[in-house]
């Protein structure tokens, strides 16, 4: 069966994501019927063996799913293309991001400059990922019409050469939405409001914080806009990859700092806070909510960096069964 | 002129882009009264149809987004199976499409006739 299951998920991972349920349905029923059909079963490895080369290479039978010619990058090659889509823009988004960073690090602007440079690096951001993944289209299109590739005869191919799979792979589709919409909102919502970041206190409606608010800003868009790019992957893909759940640790990192800056900027505004009245229990309390959004975080971080090595230690690669 | 590189496995190919155009029509007319993926590759089969299953699945999926057949996964057996069965629509289109069939299969019939009688008149 386990066979069976993996030569489902090849093919499943070619497919669009509102057709691939019922299609690994169907296509796992149908060869128990085939071997039922044949007098054997799913533990009889040669006999899986002998259907699944008659079906074909899991690309070719996902490829015959697909209506003929209704499609920019093929089967075959969109698992590659996505492979290596995701690395290139997360490496670029590294990079530009981590120049900036620099950039600010060597000397912190003023605030107002800060906002312009950041307002710089979104668009220089968005203007590369969008270049770079134009070319990259434009690149595997090519591939995909020009079969370059080394041929594959069906017949040469074992079925037990096919990736294990990976248990908790799958992404829910709600999951995979949320991870994009949850820091967009944010994304949103803190840059349409810049002016009204802040602590309010009510009724005499003082602002205070405003500028930790800005200075904690930029962090916060490269955070978001990293976290939503994740999101658009995670959408797109359906699946964790290594590269997504490293990102996502990356992701969360930032998200550490973000938070670090924060909780730094709060203590060192505290002679401010409890001059403008503000009980000494409700900025104590203040200081403990950051405290505990590092302590979530780093949680969150440690539990994501154990189930990467406990997958990686679990996992072997596949290798054929002689 | 130019001889093909394999006299065989271009007939083969000629022979199944033959078959390939009455898939469908093969496929229409056995699904009745229901089948599943498996079962109809087996009837297909037996009655001299050879189809490859990996034809045969997506195909199906397609006459089913068509709206020729209709689907149904029967859950009471020892496993899941997902049955088709012909709609009034593929029915119809069934009808129509035998008629087509039987007129194409006649005039074949005269042409290839007329082809040997040429070729015995050619020998004589």
């Amino acid at each position: 069966m386990e066979l069976i299951d993996r030569y489902v998920a090849a093919v499943g991972r070619r497919l669009p994501r509102a057709k691939r349920d019922e299609i690994e349905r169907e296509l796992r029923s149908a060869l128990l019927d085939t071997l039922e059909g044949e007098g054997a079963d799913a533990v009889d490895e040669e006999a899986v063996v002998r259907v699944l080369r008659r079906l074909g290479r899991p690309e070719e039978v996902a490829l015959s799913y697909h209506p003929a010619g209704g499609y920019l990058i093929g089967p075959e090659t969109f698992p590659t293309f996505q492979r290596v889509t995701a690395a290139v823009l997360l490496a670029l988004a590294g990079l530009v991001t981590a120049a900036f960073a620099l950039s600010v690090a060597v000397r912190t602007p003023e605030a107002t400059e800060l906002a312009r440079r950041f307002g710089g690096l979104a668009t220089g951001l968005t203007e590369t990922l969008f270049t770079a993944f134009g070319i990259l289209v434009l690149i595997f299109a090519f591939v995909d019409r020009a079969d370059i590739r080394s041929p594959k005869r069906s017949e040469d191919w074992d079925p037990r050469t096919l990736p294990a799979i990976r248990p908790g792979d799958e992404i829910p589709r709600f999951d995979a939405v949320m991870a994009f919409v949850a820091p967009a909102a944010v994304f949103v919502l803190v840059n349409l409001f810049r002016d009204q970041l802040g602590l309010w206190i009510l009724p005499r409606g003082e602002l205070l914080l405003h500028d930790l608010a800005l200075e904690i800003l930029p962090w916060l868009n490269v955070a978001l806009l990293a976290g939503m790019f994740l999101g658009l992957a995670q959408i797109g893909s359906g699946r964790w990859h290594w590269s997504t759940r490293v990102a996502k640790l990356g992701v969360d990192l930032f998200g550490l700092y973000v938070f670090w800056r924060l909780s730094r900027g709060l203590v060192a505004r505290r002679g401010e806070l409890l001059g403008a009245g503000l009980p000494e229990r409700l900025v104590d309390l203040l200081e403990l909510a950051t405290r505990l959004g590092i302590a979530v975080v780093a949680i969150a971080i440690l539990w994501g960096v154990a189930r990467l090595l406990y997958r990686r230690a679990r996992l072997q690669p596949n290798r054929p069964v002689m | 002129m130019v001889e093909p590189k394999d006299p065989i496995a271009a007939e083969e190919r000629l022979a199944q882009e033959l078959r390939r155009g009455a898939v469908v029509l093969a496929t229409l007319a056995q699904v009745r009264p229901r089948q599943y993926g498996y079962s109809l590759v087996q009837r297909l089969t037996e009655r001299g149809f050879e189809i490859e299953p990996g034809t045969l699945y997506p195909m199906l999926r397609r006459l089913e987004e068509q709206g020729l057949l209709e689907s149904l996964w029967d859950v009471e057996g020892a496993r899941p199976r997902k049955y088709y069965r012909l709609t009034d629509a593929g029915a119809e289109t069934l009808a129509r499409l035998s008629v087509h069939w039987r007129r194409l299969a006649g005039v074949m019939d005269r042409l290839l006739d007329e082809a040997e009688r040429g070729e015995s008149h050619g020998a004589d």
